[in-house]
């Protein structure tokens, strides 16, 4: 493989800032004697700032995606209460979910959960995806 | 703050307050990475339910052998594919098919580079989007893509030679 063959290789990551040092400096090193390679550089740089810019435009995601999610994931509360304070290290979360559900209400206190209210359906295991 | 790592162990233990916060780290990213494998906003909101479904049923399965960004798109990657492929057969029905995006939304898109990328495959496109837009390096771009890091930087050179070739 030439010098110019392994320096195209490299470019890419060059133009993103991903290279470790020595491989940067090599490709700093051989662009400033290499005129193709400045050109292949240029173009690399155009085209990154092309599909970033491209990318950058779309519009972002909307809200509906995450109830969706809540929604088949079986976890949508209908109504969620969750009080606290962060510097006296206390937290009390209570999800009421869809009627037929379990409800679930825990107090923690600094930083051990402790259960104060929990129902579950028949056949419904609590550990370990409930446990805390 | 806790790490991607971190919040993929609690998801695997079912810790829902994790799994919002993953969702709101991670969910731009497979969205935008997913406009770049079906080309279409409707359908890369499907491909990121399910990708983020997916991560809650398998949060416990992540291994921690891979950063957890490349773990999601492969995910959302393979769900990608699942999609397209059901959608060549006539399986798949839209869940909103009147969910198409609207107008205002897209106007500021540049028009002429979108529409070059559109004339390359959609590999061309997902190894121009983890490279250029994630910024990802040449070993995740791999292991997200699934394939040798060698053939990641020819399909990246061939890929930004046709982008070139379309706007230049």
């Amino acid at each position: 493989m030439t010098d110019c063959e392994r320096i195209l290789e490299l470019l890419p990551w060059y133009v993103t800032g991903k290279l470790g040092v020595a491989d940067a400096a090599a490709v700093a090193a051989h662009v400033q004697s290499c005129e193709a390679c400045r050109l292949e550089l240029a173009e690399i740089v155009w085209v990154r700032q092309a599909v970033g810019a491209t990318s950058a435009s779309m519009p972002g995601v909307r809200q509906r995606v995450w109830r969706r999610v809540m929604t088949k994931a079986g976890f949508r509360d209908t109504a969620n209460v969750d009080i606290g304070s962060f510097l006296v290290g206390f937290r009390l979360g209570v999800n009421a979910r869809r009627p037929g559900s379990p409800v679930r209400a825990s107090l923690r206190v600094m930083g051990h959960n402790v259960r104060i209210v929990g129902t579950q359906r028949r056949g419904e295991c609590e550990t370990p995806k409930d446990a805390q | 703050m806790k790490t991607d790592e971190a919040l993929l162990r609690a998801v695997g233990r079912a810790d829902r307050q994790a799994f919002r916060e993953l969702y709101e780290r991670h969910a731009e990213r497979v969205y935008r990475f997913s406009i770049s494998l079906v080309r279409n906003t409707h359908l890369a909101e499907e491909v990121l339910q399910e990708t983020m479904l997916t991560v809650w049923k398998s949060g416990a399965s992540f291994r921690g052998a891979s950063k957890a960004t490349t773990w999601i798109l492969g995910i959302a990657r393979n769900q990608a594919h699942s999609l397209l492929r059901r959608e060549k057969k006539g399986e798949r029905l839209p869940e909103d098919p009147k969910g198409e995006p609207d107008p205002a939304e897209v106007a500021e898109i540049d028009v002429r580079v979108t529409r070059a990328l559109q004339t390359l495959s959609s590999e061309q496109q997902e190894v121009l989007h983890l490279v250029f837009y994630e910024e990802m390096s040449l070993a995740d771009a791999a292991a997200v893509l699934g394939i040798p890091e060698g053939t990641v930087k020819s399909r990246l050179f061939y890929a930004r030679k046709a982008l070139a070739k379309e706007l230049l």
